[in-house]
């Protein structure tokens, strides 16, 4: 299975998709004008792994900035994720701003919608 | 005393005009707002910009599926504190009752009702796989700590000025 690595820019996040390692990096802002044509080859290879994941597949989440279009894209992980938890133990780190007193509003509102499925809050200071 | 942060005034948006827009938004309140507050500015920002580039009545079709649609943007601080963000676009007569239907029912939620109707509303996109259920709307809502006012100016029979004023304290 083909890994993915896609840069950042702008208004899209840095993905890296490893199967040999079992990871799951998605960094930076998050608001392509077409975000689900951004996001449709990511899905897709979550598909894809799922089908013979790793043991453990670590999943790094670093986003600031997001578009209500990246939330429903998340909502639509988070599904693939939990559709597919008995297959692999799925460790979602969710970074956020250490300085960002509201960061919990954030992680709260996925933690709870998607509460079969353990999250990991990570603060980190941003420059 | 008000002094502008930001204006982009009887412009046509499109994807680079928003990134620009938020570089220097970033770039200027950067050093002066907590981030939790320059965060909710930009992410209101993201959705109203996007909400021009989408669903202004006066638009143009650009390469790879893109739009631009014309519109206004304004970001102005207010005394030591205050700022205000106030964004217009022209829309068609069946946009406008879609909207005043969808502002009208948001207005009388509170923030943790609001949160139930995002979950809900993005269940049901993607369910059907729609797009434009109102998500980046509730979400503004969500943001917002105080009132948000809305406005319909008639143009003419079809077409209205539709305008959003939100305060952030």
């Amino acid at each position: 299975m083909k890994n993915i690595e896609i840069a950042g820019k702008d208004n899209s996040p840095t993905v890296v998709l490893n199967h040999t390692e079992g990871t799951i990096k998605i960094t930076g802002e998050s608001y392509p004008e077409n975000t689900f044509d951004f996001y449709q080859p990511i899905l897709a290879w979550f598909y894809k792994y799922f089908e013979v994941p790793q043991k453990i597949t670590t999943v790094d989440l670093h986003l600031l900035y997001f578009n209500s279009s990246t939330v429903q894209v998340l909502f639509e992980i988070f599904d693939i994720f939990e559709e597919n938890r008995d297959k692999t133990k799925i460790i979602i780190n969710w970074y956020y701003d250490q300085e960002d007193s509201d960061w919990q509003d954030d992680f709260d509102y996925f933690a709870e919608e998607f509460e079969l499925l353990t999250f990991n809050a990570v603060g980190e200071h941003r420059a | 005393m008000s002094s502008i942060i930001y204006a982009m005034l009887d412009e046509f948006f499109d994807e680079k005009c928003m990134v620009d827009a938020l570089f220097q938004i970033k770039g200027e309140l950067k050093e002066k707002l907590p981030i939790n507050r320059l965060k909710v500015i930009i992410q209101v920002t993201i959705e109203l910009i996007q909400n021009i580039i989408n669903h202004s009545n006066i638009y143009s079709d650009l390469k790879e599926g893109k739009r631009e649609g014309y519109g206004n943007f304004l970001l102005i601080k207010n005394g030591i504190t205050e700022y205000q963000i106030i964004t217009s676009n022209p829309i068609n007569k069946k946009q406008k009752e879609i909207l005043q239907n969808r502002v009208n029912e948001l207005k009388k939620l509170n923030k943790s009702e609001l949160k139930t109707l995002l979950k809900e509303r993005i269940r049901s996109r993607i369910n059907s796989h729609q797009k434009g259920a109102g998500v980046g709307l509730i979400r503004i809502f969500i943001s917002s700590v105080s009132d948000i006012k809305v406005d319909f100016q008639p143009i003419d029979d079809e077409v209205y000025m539709f305008s959003m004023e939100i305060i952030f304290r």
